[in-house]
This record gives structure tokens, sequence and C-alpha cells, in this order.
């Protein structure tokens, strides 16, 4: 759980993160995904090298 | 299950935790936490609050703190979580943090050593910490293995079960990675595991706030502070349930948090804190000693000893030699002692006074036994409380070598100083939230202008008001949070200053009880809790006050011993001169201690006063205590003849018949309910102190019904207990105690007394020991020119430093001295009095030559307020401002060698002489004040063609007339007792004019009234009782110099 920027109407953010691992046909993904809990929709952050 | 909070920080960590340690304590207790531990940073600032709010909630409160620690295996210091398991533990880590705070200058951090945390381990457990412990750090710098390296040297140092391995969840994936390592390694080594929350704040709310204090600890603003905040609002209290859910994987690191609790013993009552014993010649005990003391002492002061005074020390002594305070005696004694052999001058004051032991060994100077004061309010058995000394000492350098002799005898860890929180209050919380948040400076000065700093605050005193009266919209997302924040910042700390003059005293050492630190003075050392913290966990200090009035007094008598030739002894000083009386009861008290202020000199004609006790009871008569329990203007009623003297009951009147019936003191108090409800002395005292701070409704009714159960029982009637109890109650807040009254009115006599007899020493004296009392010295200067005083100059040559006396006994003049010029740095000041005793200055170039401490800056201020116009020019005139101001633009910068010792003569300039304006303006710029004519003065002819009417003559007019007064605004002030009102103080050539300000007028146009240095003011005049006012209708701006006329504003 991640929140920041409270101080700013616009850009306030409050998130839930995850780091989800998925089984890909060339091996494992690493992902950094999370769910901006204000627009209550999920986005993908980012990838592990 | 069980689970206690073993690491929480509180906002006496300052600027690393948001919430005060009764904010804390109370979310324990609504979280039904049994137990906390505050671990505040490299301190136990906050643990007495904490300790007293927890005790009644049932909450164990844990001490303990984070000690910075610098080791090589973590490379920077590392924040180490240490709880006190036992007494032992206690000391040590008060020990540990003395070491590391008293090395390290102030406002400085420093760490402790490895080995230093060894050496003070005994009695603590450890934790291995958050993100800023020390495991965090050794994983980050050199990871598993240097964890592996770091564990292994702390199981050496904490053996058995003292060492824990912290884990805190917040939900960050690089928390919970430290988290897989810590546990790994806790199996390895076989440690326990502890579940902690490492709280920052009560609730979650209060994460903006440590947001905010965060940004001012780094010095930025919020929008650039990034990774610097906090990332969730989770470090607050939780509960059991709460801890157990998110460690449900490891329920023994929540077992352990029980476990741990039940085996930290300490509590904060058992400090060991002792009082030093004094050392006492050979076959003698300290009691015995006393004695002899207090017998000796008794010879000198009571020439001849009555039965009665002999009964009362002999109560004293023996309550003494029971409660085991004969030590505290010879130990204040003593400091007394040195005072008196170093001549400086020295006077208890408070309840202290009570006590004729107190009196006897020369503490205080008035004898409680011919004013029939009361022991009890000082001293009794059943209060269980170390008495209170405080001792007034000329403030500046003989003050600090009272304190230097105290340090000196009880050694460095042995005394401090109790410390003084410094806490946000209006402005400065929106000064700071502010700049956290990106407002620009003048919007924030607009802030602070309309943040209400008067004592009296009405119901629109509050931030709301304050933002929309700046002109802020709190529609606006940014301001509101401005104003969220604003508001929950107040009464948080934001540092640690230093209390006046508490000095606390430990037999043995003081920091085994409480850590020390290095206080913002040199050579001097704090303690680190304030003097509520040190009453509430019984540490006796003794107060040791500067007061500017006794430096005055002290140089007033060296000034009378060298001028007029005669020796003046305070200790002897018979307060009963007729001429001293008629200029009091005028209220010619301009200067004087305690009866200078204007309310006082407003009751002075009422009260009327021709003997020491009508003082007495004048010094607490003006009182918030006496006003808001409206006991004021009975008593002036009656003292006046307006109101018949009557008695609540008559088996009050020996305790109210020295103050007509009305009471007025705190022994008064006491007193009633003794003689009323058949209550001990000390019963009578945990009365007042139940009723006089930190009241609670509970106890109030307990009280009531207490006294009037032993009414009843002396047959007093249910109307007349209900006067009683109204008395009691509405005054116990406030009220004076009679001993304090009377220890100051002597100084106000011994003051009124210099005024009178000895104008020009006494003047110079407080002159020389500003800043102090009422009035700015330009007022006192001219209050002492309109009494016949000479006042001259600053002249470079002949004025000192300090200001001096000129002439022969019949006619002293007094000369300022060179600390009125602004600017000038007093090692400047002194180099050129040092070279003119050398020789005399022939020219400006001469004392540029030889006095190279004066800056350019400092000769132009020289030039401008006419000090150098005693120097002649060639032709042997003399030089005004305009040529000295010409002439010092050569001087004052880096002289060429070439040029090194050449002695140029001053030519006069072709400038013109100064206008008359332009003088005052530079003699306000340059030293706060003109020795010339009032400013008012020049205009007194356009002012009187215009009907305006002097202060001397308002005076004379009749009451309810309408008048017009004009003036210099000296002082504002708008009393927490006096319901909105502002009183201003005008003065012109004159004297002084009062001025009295409804709300509806000041409302009408506040910036006239606040800002404006002269006013014309139309009204009504309020003559009663030989008291003039005039009641403004109407104030209008007046425009009669552009000088800097300064007014002394209480807020």
């Amino acid at each position: 759980m991640t929140s920041g920027n409270w101080w700013k109407k616009d850009e306030e953010w409050r998130r839930e993160e995850w780091d989800v691992a998925l089984q890909l046909s060339d091996g494992v993904g690493l992902y950094r995904i999370f769910r901006e809990l204000r627009q209550n929709a999920w986005f993908v952050e980012g990838l592990y090298d | 299950m069980q689970y206690a909070e073993l690491h929480a920080r509180s906002a006496f960590s300052f600027l690393e935790g948001a919430s005060v340690p009764e904010a804390l304590a109370y979310a324990c207790f609504a979280k039904q936490l049994p137990a906390m531990a505050l671990l505040d940073r490299n301190g136990l600032y906050g643990s007495p609050r904490f300790h007293f709010a927890a005790k009644p909630n049932k909450i164990s409160a844990h001490v303990g703190a984070e000690v910075s620690v610098g080791d090589t295996l973590t490379a920077e210091p590392s924040y180490y979580p240490l709880l006190v398991r036992d007494r032992a533990g206690y000391s040590n880590l008060c020990r540990l943090i003395t070491k590391t705070k008293l090395r390290a200058l102030k406002n400085q951090t420093s760490a402790a050593t490895l080995d230093e945390l060894e050496e003070h381990a005994n009695g603590l457990v450890c934790l291995t910490g958050d993100e800023d412990g020390p495991l965090a750090a050794a994983l980050r710098i050199g990871g598993i293995s240097q964890a592996r390296q770091l564990l292994e040297h702390l199981i050496a140092i904490f053996p058995k079960g003292n060492l824990y391995v912290e884990l805190q969840r917040h939900f960050r994936p690089e928390q919970e990675a430290r988290n897989h390592a810590a546990i790994e390694l806790a199996r390895e080594f076989k440690l326990p595991l502890l579940a902690t929350n490492g709280v920052l704040y009560a609730g979650p709310d209060e994460r903006r706030v440590l947001d905010a204090l965060t940004c001012l600890k780094h010095k930025c603003m919020l929008d650039e502070a990034g990774r610097l905040l906090q990332t969730n609002a989770s470090r607050h209290i939780r509960s059991g349930k709460e801890m157990a859910l998110i460690f449900r994987d490891l329920p023994v690191a929540i077992a352990n948090t029980a476990e741990l609790s039940s085996r930290l013993e300490f509590v904060l009552e058992s400090l060991g804190y002792e009082f030093p014993h004094y050392p006492v010649p050979p076959g003698e005990t300290e009691i015995s000693y006393l004695r002899t003391q207090v017998d000796q002492g008794m010879r000198e002061r009571y020439r001849t000893i009555t039965d009665k005074a002999r009964r009362q020390l002999e109560r004293e002594l023996r309550l003494i030699e029971k409660l085991k305070l004969a030590g505290y005696f010879l130990i204040v004694w003593d400091i007394v002692r040195f005072c008196r052999t170093n001549k400086i001058l020295v006077q208890g004051r408070g309840s202290a006074a009570n006590s004729a032991v107190c009196y006897s060994l020369g503490i205080t100077a008035v004898d409680p036994i011919a004013m029939d004061l009361l022991f009890e309010r000082f001293l009794s058995e059943e209060r269980g409380e170390w008495p209170d000394i405080d001792l007034d000492l000329p403030s500046g350098d003989e003050r600090e070598r009272v304190i230097q002799y105290v340090y000196q005898r009880y050694g460095e860890r042995g005394a401090a100083m109790t410390a003084n929180v410094i806490t946000f209050r209006s402005k400065l919380a929106a000064r700071e939230m502010g700049k956290v948040l990106g407002f620009k400076p003048d919007a924030l000065g607009r802030l602070s202008e309309v943040a209400s700093s008067w004592e009296w605050r009405g119901p629109d005193d509050n931030f709301d008001n304050y933002f929309r009266k700046a002109g802020f919209d709190l529609n606006h997302s940014r301001i509101a949070c401005f104003l969220e924040l604003c508001k929950r910042v107040i009464d948080l700390p934001r540092h640690l200053g230093q209390h006046s003059g508490g000095m606390v005293v430990c037999q043995g050492a003081l920091d085994s009880v409480v850590p020390l630190e290095p206080a913002s003075m040199p050579n001097r050392v704090v303690l680190q809790w304030d003097k509520d913290d040190c009453a509430d966990l019984r540490i006796i200090k003794i107060d040791l006050l500067g007061l500017g009035m006794m430096a005055a007094l002290r140089e007033s008598i060296d000034l009378i011993r060298t001028h007029y030739k005669e020796e003046v002894d305070l200790a002897h000083l018979s307060a009963d001169q007729p001429d001293v009386y008629d200029a009091i009861r005028k209220a010619d008290t301009v200067g004087t201690f305690q009866i200078e202020s204007r309310a006082q000199m407003a009751s002075l004609p009422r009260n009327n006063p021709q003997r020491f006790y009508d003082l007495v009871v004048q010094v607490a008569l003006i009182r918030p205590g006496p006003i808001v329990g409206q006991m004021t203007n009975p008593y002036l009623k009656r003292r006046m003849g307006k109101e018949e003297v009557t008695y609540p009951h008559s088996s009050l009147v020996p305790v109210l018949e020295r103050t007509l019936g009305v009471p007025l003191f705190q022994e008064q108090l006491l007193r009633m309910a003794m003689i009323c409800a058949n209550f001990s002395g000390g019963e009578a005292e945990e009365l007042r102190r139940a009723l006089s701070h930190k009241r609670s409704e509970q106890r109030m009714k307990q009280i009531e019904t207490k006294l009037r159960v032993g009414m009843t029982q002396n047959g007093i009637p249910p109307e007349t207990q209900d006067k009683i109890v109204q008395f009691v109650s509405s005054f116990a807040l406030y009220g004076f105690p009679e001993s304090h009254s009377a220890s100051f009115a002597l100084l106000a006599y011994a003051s009124a007394f210099l005024k009178v007899r000895y104008l020009a020493a006494f003047t110079c004296a407080l002159l020389n020991n500003q800043p102090m009392g009422f009035y700015s010295p330009a007022t006192l200067v001219k209050d002492a020119q309109r009494h016949g005083l000479k006042v001259r100059t600053v002249d470079v040559g002949s004025s000192d430093w300090n200001c001096t006396l000129e002439g022969e006994q019949d006619s002293l003049s007094l000369r300022l001295g060179l600390r009125y010029v602004r600017g000038l740095r007093q090692s400047a000041g002194e180099a050129l009095v040092d070279a003119r005793r050398k020789r005399p200055f022939v020219s400006i170039s001469d004392i540029a030559a030889r006095v190279p401490q004066l800056g350019q800056p400092d000769l132009r201020m020289l030039a401008t307020v006419g000090a150098l116009n005693s120097i002649s020019t060639e032709s042997g005139a003399r030089l005004h401002r305009r040529d000295a101001l010409w002439q010092v633009q050569k001087y004052g910068t880096r002289v060429p060698p070439m040029l090194e010792g050449v002695i140029e003569q001053d030519t006069s300039s072709p400038l013109k002489r100064m206008e008359l304006e332009e003088r005052l303006v530079a003699d306000f710029h340059g030293t706060g004040m003109t020795v010339g004519p009032h400013p008012m003065a020049y205009r007194r002819q356009q002012l009187r063609e215009k009907g305006v009417v002097s202060a001397g003559e308002l005076k004379q007019l009749w009451h309810n007339q309408p008048a017009v007064v004009a003036g210099a605004v000296i002082t504002r002030q708008r009393p927490g007792t006096a319901k909105g009102l502002i009183f201003l103080t005008l003065e012109d050539e004159t004297g002084h004019a009062n001025i009295l300000v409804m709300p509806d007028v000041y409302s009408g146009n506040p910036l006239v009234v606040l800002r404006e240095r002269f006013v014309c003011v139309h009204g009504l005049v309020q003559n009663q009782d030989g008291v003039v006012h005039l009641k403004a209708e109407k104030i209008m701006p007046l425009n009669v110099s552009a000088a800097d006329v300064a007014s002394h504003d209480f807020h």
C-alpha cells in the first residue's frame, strides 16, 4: 500500500502494489502491478529484468 | 493474543515523530494495548509525560530510546532501539545518552561507539531496529555476511535473551525482503523475533503531520521531498488484533512482545533521585548544623526573640528534620552565603518567604512571623513533595557566577538547568507549515500579521479566521491542507530551550537520573525534562532567577556610593518614608518594580498606599486572579470607603481583616478552608494545588463536598457555604501568595525609594540594565527629564560603554553610554573608551586610526547621532552631524600602508546642518530616544490651536467632558482579563495620557491602533478617584515626525 501527494488535490494517489510472477512460455516474468484506489483500476508499472 | 507495542516514537523525537506522548497513550487505551515503550531519538524527553498519561489508563509505560551508535559494521551511525529492563539499565541509558550528547555541540548530532554501548549495556534490551536500525544498515552495506558479523557482536554485548530481531510490516517490498533475511538470521542465531509497528504517530491521519515535519527537518518543501516522505500511513498505534493479523504467519513474534513487556520491570517513578547531602563539620549532623545556622541567623534577624518566633522556628525545624530536608536548606543557604560573600544581591521569593527558617538563614527578606504568614503554604507533611525555593538574583553576569558556582560545587554531571520545551504556537505553525507547502513569504507575512498574539483572545481568534483575514480561499485544496496542518501541529514540541533558571542538583550523578545535554549558552548543561516533569517526578529544583531590577538596584547602590558619597543598605531599609509613599500615591512610578504598569498606576491613587502592607496588597491586586475573581474593585471601593466592609462569616474576620473582607492571597484561601471546614494546613494546601492547575471536574466536586461537610459541622449556613465555595474555587486558579507579594513589595519600595532620593543613579542603573520593566529607555529618559534630571547625549569624548553620571552631587547629570548606539559592538565601544583614556581624541581621523575596531557603519552611526560633534575642526569650530558624516566617509576601511599613522585634521564640509526633524529621526533611529525636547513639543502650538490638550491638562478635566489628546504611542496592551479592551499610553512633553479603546472602536480601524506611532484621540474623559482615562471615540493617525518612536506592546 502506498500513497502520496496528499497536499495536491489533482495529483494525490493511493495504490495497492503487488510484485507478481507470471509463468510465460519462455520462463518466468516478474512484474510490478498496482491498483489505483481512487479509480479502482489496475495498471502494470514495470517489468523486472 | 496480547500484543505490546515496544517501539514507538513521539513528537519528542523533534521532527521525527508526530504525536505528543499523551496522544499515544490515549491511542493505546483506545486500541486496548496493555503496554507501550516510548523510544524517542537520543532522549527521554517525552517519558515523564507518557508515564503520567499511561498510568491512570492502566497502560505499562516502558522506558527506552533509539540511541545513535556509529561503528565500522554499519558505516554510518544507526539507531539502536534500547529498552530499559531495570534501574541499572535506566542509569546506563541516561549515562550513555549524556556521554554522547555532551561531546557534541548544541543541535549537532553525535553518536555513541560500540564500545560505549557495551560499557552501558547492563539492564538494557536491544532490538535490531527498523530501516534506520543496525541490522538494516548492515544488510544494505555488506549483505547477509555483514549482518551475521553484526549479530555476533551484538550477542556478545546483549547476551541471554536481551537481543531481539525486530520485524515491522508496513506493506513495502524492500522491508519484506529485509524481514526474510532477518527471520533467517534469527533462526541461525537462535534469537527471538519481535513484532513492532515502529509507531511514529497515534493515528493514520498524523502521517501528514510527520511528512510536513520531515520537510522541516530536511529544509525542503513537500513538492521536492520525494522519498524522504512516508510511503503510506501505516506507522500508527495498532490493536493486538490488527498486529496478529499482519503477523499471522509469525505468531511467536507477537507472543514475544507480551513476554518481553513482562520482563521490563522498570517504571519511571523509581528513578533513584536523591538530593545531595551537605558536607557538615565533624561531629555535626545536617540537622544539628542547620539548627546552629538558624540560631545564629535568628539572633541577627530578630533583635528580641519572641516566644512566638521561637515556637515557629522549632516547629519548622522539627518538620524539616522529619522530612529529612535539612540538607536542602543548607544547600540553599550555601548558595545565599556565596552571594553575600561575593556581594551579589539575592532575595528568596515565592512560598519560601512563609518560612521563619528561610528568613533566619537570610534566604528571604520578609519576616513571616511579623507578617503572620502561613508556613503550610511552603511546606507540609501531608503534601509529600519537595518545597520550592526561588532565588532572585541580578540578571546578567552575577547570576551566571552563581550558576557556575553550583556547577562547580556539584560537578558537570551533578547539576543541570531544567529544559523548556518550545512548542508550535500560531505564528510559528503558520510560518513553518506555509514554508513546506511552498507559500510565498509575503502571503505568510500577511497571515503572521493577522494571527493574534494578544493575550486576550476573542471568539474570532482562530486559524480559520486568520486565514480568511489574510485573504486565503479556504476552498482551495492546498490552502485547506495548510489550515489543517497548522491546526494539527499546534502544541507539538519544536525544540528544546532552557528554563529561565531552574537548577537541579543530585547526590552522586544527575546523569544517571536523567540524560543531560549542552545548552546553547557555553558552560551550561541542561537536562531533558522541563520544570513540570521534574515536579511530577519529585525532583527538587532551585530556581535561580535573573531579575533586571536586582541588577539595577545593585548598580544604583554602587553609583550612590561613588557620586553621592552615601551608603544605602537595602537589607535595612525602613519601608516607612513619607516622601516615597507620596510619590507612589501619585502614581509617579515609571521605572519602579511591579508598580509601574498602566494598570498598577491606575489603581495606586485608589489604593492610596500609606505603609508597607498596603504595597504588599498593591502588588497582588493587579493580577489576573483578583481581577477575574472580581476582588480588585470591591477591595478598592472598600479602601476608599465607598463600600461597607463585610465578611462572609464572622469566623473569617481574623483571616480577611487585613484585606478588608476581600480574599486576595492564596494564604487566605488556605486559612479559610482551615477555619471554616477544619482542614489541616497540609490538606488546605492540597486543596489549592488541586484547584490551581490541571483541575478536573471530579476533583473539584470531591473538594467541594469535603468543604461543605466541614462547614456544616461548624454550623455555617448553606447560603454562606455557597459564597465561600465560590470564593475558593474562583480564586484558587490565579491567587498570588502573600509571601511572594511581600518579597516583591520590598523591591517595589526599594526602587521607589531610589527613584525619589537618587534619581540620577537610579535612572542610570535602569538604562544600563535594559531590557526590563514596562517602558522603553526613551520613556524612562523623558520621565527623568521631567523630574529635573539633565540627560546628555552620546559623545565619543565623554561617553563610556555604559551610561554614567557626570558632575557634582548636587548637580549630577546623566551621560548616555555608547551601548545606546545602534549596531555598535561592545568590544568596539570599549576599545574606543580605552583609547580615549590614554589620550583624548583630536580628530575623526585620530579616532579611526586609534580604534580600528570601528567599521565605517559604526563611524557613520556615531556621526548620525551627533556623538562626534565634540570633535573640533582645523579652525577650532565644532563639527555638526553632517560635517562628521562627510568626514567619516574616508575612514573605517583599510588604510594603505603608506598612510598608516597619518592623522588628518578634520575640515568642515560644504553640507548644511541637519534640520530639527532630521535630527529627531536620526536620534530615534540611532539611539532609540532623544535627549532633546519631546517630538510633541514642537507641534504644541499647532495642536493647541486645534483644541488638542496635553497629557498634563487632560488630568485637570472633568468626568465625561469631551476632549482631544495626542501623543506618541508608548505602550499597547490587550489584557486577557479586560474583555477585549485595548489600553494605549500616549506620551507627550508633559507626561502620559491613558486611552481606553473599546472593541468596536478598535475593529473600526485596527491598523491605526496597532501601527501608528503618533495618534490623535477624540473621546470622553473618565476622571474617577483621581484616575484619568480618555475613552476613545475616534483615533486618527497624526503626522508629527518620522522618528521611529518605539512602543512596548504587551501581547
